[in-house]
């Protein structure tokens, strides 16, 4: 490989990548699609706390004061059980008769906690209510608590989202749309392209070879995936917790996609069979950014395998600032970096010898 | 005469086909060499063995010496391709589609505007090639071809589908090239195009060359010498110069003093190639 050859030839496939109609819609769909949820959709993080209380307290006014609690006041403890197992919000507090008084004379009311499930969202907002709880006492244990969590099996297993809430995921799923996109459709369709056109042939006379003209298409896809990615994370609020872990995240995620991209087009003959393959393995990768967003799911390990899993997984947790946590996500995304490298360079040779 | 092309026993098979039959034959330097042969008979696949883009199933070949095969990296700049197909950037310029491959020989764009202007491109050439005339096409074909000053070129086809005009261009353009000292070796389906330009062809029937040699010692060989007589108006008869009885005919007709015409009748290359394939060629 010649990287000054690989230099001129992906110059060449990133202007000719806007040009051309096919392409510009591969490169600039997910990016459409994530402004626009953004644009429309620009909920915040919000943690829905429903709260009973016979008399006032002064617990709803600390709640109610937090920028991303949205409080809902409920008239009886059927109601706020009701809310819960509607989905309504993800915890639900049951306070006693003169709570504020029980609470500033230390007789440690009991409080009854309603969780919908075993998800993050809910396990913070019961931590949230019973730290602001705290606040109000001068006990360390100021209150007798009793939870009781819904629907408990749902949430067995693993979950992709972390501590992050379903909007700040949504970031995350877009990212991952993008680089999969970016690198499996577009990568191999300018490896497809270039055959059918039959402008391989004129390039592999000149001194680049198959391997220069394949790995700047795979540079291509690593830069329109990292600048496509880096507008889904300004644009979107995505650049939070640990920046450098995502980008390095961004890096080696868009990296494998494009290999894979590379490996598909390298082994497609043709448009139709290209649309055949990339359609195939679009749905898959993209599977552990859709489950993810949904919450816990017990057989989500399953897809493990799957670059997108270790990506999707290790930018939730970095951009909730877990850096510590995603050192076995970045070990395994270079693995499996390396993996599909082999498989390119196995494919590269063939054609090569062909 | 230096040889610069070689080919011995050159071989290739897709899988239980065999698209080019050990075939051999040597260019000279400065040659305009004619592979002439029908659809499907293996000209395409010997310029892609000849030009590294094929591996040969068996035998050899060298390009000045170097053996196509295993030295491409030496027989690469010596070479320049017209393919058959218009294989341009078609959403790229056509000055773009030259500085490409100018970058990627790492020729100085100078050197791309001398092109433009040898194929009369300037006033065309910052428009994107899908607007270009096939003929157009064709010439920045040529110049890609050109760019870096290639001691052979390999014509695929050149004037395939092009008006008789551009046909002409680019026989012209062929014909002022080999007068530099550049080796063409040429593949065309039209016989008047290879017997014009042609210093020697070479017939490729199914893999196989079937007859190589200049297309007047073809014509020679294998073409009939005849005569055409007109007697009246409406009578003409056809005499051939090779068989007595023919030619005590015409002795006869001429001592009555009854000819009103006579037209000699050279045999053409199509006849040749009519007589060795046994097919007529597109026209």
């Amino acid at each position: 490989m010649n990287i000054k050859r690989m230099a001129i030839l992906a110059r060449k496939d990133l202007i000719d990548s806007i040009r051309t109609p096919r392409l510009l819609l591969i490169i600039i769909t997910p990016l459409v699609i994530s402004l626009a949820i953004g644009l429309f959709f620009n909920d915040k993080f919000t943690l829905k706390i429903t709260l009973f209380s016979p008399t006032p307290t002064e617990l709803t006014t600390a709640l109610g004061e937090m920028e991303f609690v949205d409080i809902l006041i409920q008239d009886t403890a059927a109601e706020v059980r009701l809310a819960i197992e509607n989905n309504s919000a993800a915890v639900g507090v049951i306070l006693p008769e003169n709570f504020d008084n029980a609470l500033a004379n230390s007789e440690f009311p009991q409080v009854t906690f309603l969780l919908a499930d075993n998800s993050t969202e809910s396990q913070a907002g019961l931590s949230l209510v019973q730290q602001t709880v705290q606040l109000l006492s001068p006990n360390p244990s100021p209150i007798m608590s009793s939870i009781e969590v819904l629907e408990p099996d749902i949430e067995q297993g693993v979950s992709l989202r972390g501590n992050l809430g379903k909007d700040q995921f949504a970031v995350v799923m877009f990212l991952a749309m993008g680089l999969v996109s970016n690198g499996i459709m577009l990568v191999s369709t300018l490896v497809v392209e270039e055959r059918e056109r039959k402008t391989l042939d004129a390039l592999l006379i000149s001194p680049a070879s198959y391997s220069d003209v394949a790995m700047s298409k795979a540079v291509v896809g690593v830069i329109y995936s990292i600048v496509g990615g880096s507008v889904v994370l300004f644009t979107q609020s995505g650049f939070t917790g640990n920046i450098m872990f995502t980008l390095v995240l961004l890096l080696i995620g868009s990296l494998a996609l494009s290999l894979l991209g590379l490996l598909v087009g390298s082994l497609a003959e043709n448009i139709h069979a290209l649309n055949s393959y990339g359609g195939l393995l679009i749905f898959p990768l993209t599977l552990p950014a859709i489950i993810g967003i949904l919450g816990t799911n017990p057989y989500i390990h399953y897809l493990q395998f799957l670059p997108t899993y270790h990506l999707v997984q290790g930018i939730a947790l970095a951009m909730d600032g877990q850096a510590e946590k995603i050192t076995s996500n970045l070990i395994m995304l270079t693995i499996q970096c390396f993996v599909i490298f082999g498989a390119v360079v196995w494919s590269l040779k063939r054609r090569e010898t062909a | 005469m230096k040889t610069i092309i070689e080919a011995h026993n050159l071989r290739r098979d897709f899988k239980k086909i065999t698209a080019v039959r050990d075939v051999s034959f040597a260019i000279n330097e400065g040659e305009i060499f004619g592979l002439l042969g029908h659809n499907g008979a293996g000209k395409t696949t010997t310029i892609r063995m000849l030009t590294g883009q094929l591996r040969p199933t068996s035998g050899e070949g060298a390009i000045d010496g170097f053996d196509i095969a295993t030295e491409q990296s030496i027989t690469k700049p010596l070479i320049g391709v017209v393919f058959d197909s218009q294989n341009l950037y078609e959403r790229m310029t056509g000055r773009e589609n030259l500085n490409l491959f100018a970058d990627l020989y790492g020729i100085k764009h100078y050197c791309v505007q001398e092109l433009i202007e040898l194929i009369r491109l300037q006033h065309r050439s910052n428009e994107k090639i899908e607007t270009y005339s096939n003929g157009m096409k064709q010439r920045v074909l040529i110049a890609r071809a050109l760019l870096h000053n290639p001691k052979i070129i390999f014509l695929d086809e050149p004037t395939r589908g092009l008006d008789p005009t551009s046909a002409r261009e680019i026989r012209d353009t062929i014909k002022a090239l080999a007068k530099t000292g550049v080796t063409i070796f040429l593949t065309t389906h039209y016989m008047e195009e290879a017997d014009e330009l042609c210093n020697r062809v070479a017939f490729i029937e199914n893999g196989e060359i079937v007859a190589l040699d200049t297309p007047h010692n073809l014509k020679l060989k294998y073409g009939e010498r005849r005569v055409i007589v007109t007697i009246t108006e409406h009578e003409k008869k056809s005499f051939s110069l090779v068989d007595p009885n023919d030619i005590q005919q015409l002795a006869s007709l001429m001592s009555n003093g009854t000819i009103q015409t006579i037209h000699s009748q050279e045999a053409a290359l199509e006849d040749v190639f009519i007589k060795l394939a046994g097919q007529e060629f597109e026209k």
